[in-house]
């Protein structure tokens, strides 16, 4: 009988555990240095704050320390303004984010299966593509008006680029030893797509997602500067007007803290949906 | 009527002129194991994906059970070299794909009992990615066998593994085989595998079948038997050699 069957799955399991243990491990310890970056860079603000404002460089209200941006925030939430920004900024981001992601998915899949659709599509895209989105904001608020949606647009518009792009990729790629798998275990053609192609693709799209999670983000801040009344990107442009720095770093802080915040959602949803990966160089080297 | 007839087939891959396989006719009768015998580039593995539906011939005809072969089928199930597992799935989802994309309200408990026959009990919830190449080719005949099919086509399934788990893989073959009396098409480059599983041999060398030969030795075989030294001599005089000997 075959050597590792004799052995049985109880030592393999005792032996996954095990090495499961020591990924814990590896895995807190790396959450303590990622925290203790964190840590330094906010003592190292603090501290060259605090030189500038015995020496005075330059105007201590320019560079405020990470302590008045905390009172700042503090405020700002007391009177609730700053919940108000936060919800205004991440149901834009959301609407747009989902909207443009479901965009790209389906145009990517309706071009991937279609040489018609992709020989009609593919060219104009090529020329939109390389165009900075925030081009587009003035013309979206033009075609949209300075409501939401002209908002929600543009950061869909941001999305659904990165991810059609790599849908299509994830499509055109898959293993045809898969496809063919499945054509000897009697798939039909919409069982093969479903659950084979787009299963395969799905990691792709994924990556799509995140490369535009940060393009999204971008197009938020654009759009709530230049045509908004709440919002982070709205506290900004609101706060250059009075030179109150502390509110410009606080919502700063803010979007990177939300940016954060929603790839490490993402981040969470790949780990459950492809807890069947197994590639990189964490699993080619063991340390 | 032969289970599986092979009739004139030649195929190319777009050179003018140039057939990967010429002229190639056999027959295999039903819960026959044979073993296609070749070097690479030969046209073995272009035997396999004609045989399995995957391409077409440019002539000739492929039957299986008296249904002439036009594209892929259940009825042919098809182990491949590197497994070809889902990697999305587990083990027991893998081995159930076929049975549940034929609509059988069985499939898991057909799957559960092949995931027992390829000795992978306990496996069921595991990934392909953590398997060694052993189990998961032994996942794959499992997978392959799901659907019930008619003909099994083996391409080079024992390919990638080390050396001691071939041997260990082709008394599992053998003893799958026993089992479930399937018809069998196994590819192979290796002349001692051939030998050790097939009722029969066909060599294949530059594209047409150059030997057909029955092996005439009692199973359990061993490769230090000197009938066994013997077909092996024969097999490599006809692949190593310059001089075309076809006995049939």
């Amino acid at each position: 009988m075959i050597d590792e069957l004799t052995k049985g799955p109880i030592q393999a399991v005792a032996k996954k555990s095990m090495a499961s243990g020591k990924r814990v491990n590896r895995k807190n310890h790396s959450k303590f240095i990622q925290a203790l970056s964190l840590i330094v860079f906010l003592i190292l603000w603090q501290f060259f704050s605090a030189i500038n404002a015995h020496f005075i460089w330059f105007n201590p209200q320019f560079f405020p320390s990470p302590m008045i941006v905390l009172h700042t925030t503090w405020d700002y939430l007391l009177d609730g303004t700053l919940i108000q920004a936060i919800g205004a900024s991440v149901i834009r981001v959301l609407l747009g984010f989902a909207f443009g992601s479901l965009v790209g998915v389906l145009l990517g899949i309706m071009m991937s299966q279609s040489r018609l659709s992709n020989d009609l599509i593919s060219p104009v895209l090529n020329m939109l593509g390389p165009i900075p989105v925030f081009a587009f904001l003035p013309i979206f608020m033009i075609w949209f008006g300075i409501s939401e949606l002209s908002k929600v647009m543009l950061i869909a518009y941001a999305t659904f680029l990165p991810v059609l792009t790599y849908t299509m990729d994830g499509i055109k790629n898959v293993n045809p030893t898969w496809i063919r798998s499945a054509m000897t275990l009697g798939a039909t053609r919409y069982q093969i797509f479903t659950r084979v192609i787009l299963r395969a693709a799905l990691p792709n799209v994924f990556v799509g997602m995140r490369i535009s999670l940060a393009l999204a983000f971008g197009a938020l801040i654009v759009a709530e500067m230049m045509g908004s009344s709440e919002g982070l990107g709205f506290i900004i442009v609101n706060a250059r007007n009075w030179f109150k720095l502390d509110d410009m770093f606080m919502s700063c802080m803010l979007i990177g803290l939300l940016y954060t915040l929603f790839n490490y959602i993402l981040l969470f949803l790949e780990s459950v949906l492809f807890r069947w990966k197994k590639d990189g160089i964490q699993s080619a080297v063991e340390r | 009527m032969p289970f599986v007839n092979v009739r004139n087939l030649f195929k190319s891959y777009g050179d003018a002129g140039k057939y990967v396989l010429n002229d190639v006719s056999f027959e295999i009768n039903e819960n026959e194991f044979v073993c296609v015998l070749g070097h690479s580039g030969c046209g073995k593995s272009t035997l396999l994906n004609l045989l399995a539906g995957f391409i077409k011939p440019d002539k000739g005809e492929i039957s299986v059970n008296g249904q002439f072969v036009s594209k892929p089928s259940s009825q042919r199930g098809v182990v491949f070299q590197d497994h070809g597992l889902f990697p999305w799935y587990n083990i027991l989802d893998n081995v159930a794909f076929g049975p549940k994309a034929l609509k059988n309200k069985d499939a898991y408990r057909i799957s559960k009992r092949l995931i027992k026959m390829v000795d992978l009990e306990g496996y069921e919830k595991v990934f392909p990615s953590s398997l060694s190449g052993g189990m998961a080719q032994r996942v794959g005949i499992a997978r392959a066998l799901a659907t019930n099919p008619q003909l099994l086509l083996m391409d080079e399934p024992l390919g990638a593994l080390d050396a001691m788990t071939r041997e260990k893989m082709r008394i599992e073959i053998l003893r799958i085989w026993k089992e479930t009396k399937k018809t069998i098409l196994f590819i192979t480059h290796s002349i001692a595998e051939a030998v050790y599983l097939a009722d029969r041999v066909i060599v294949l060398k530059e594209g047409s079948v150059c030997l057909d030969e029955k092996i005439e030795i009692e199973r359990p075989r061993s490769v230090h038997a000197p009938q066994f030294m013997d077909y092996t001599k024969k097999f490599e005089k006809v692949l190593f050699e310059h001089d075309e000997l076809v006995l049939d």
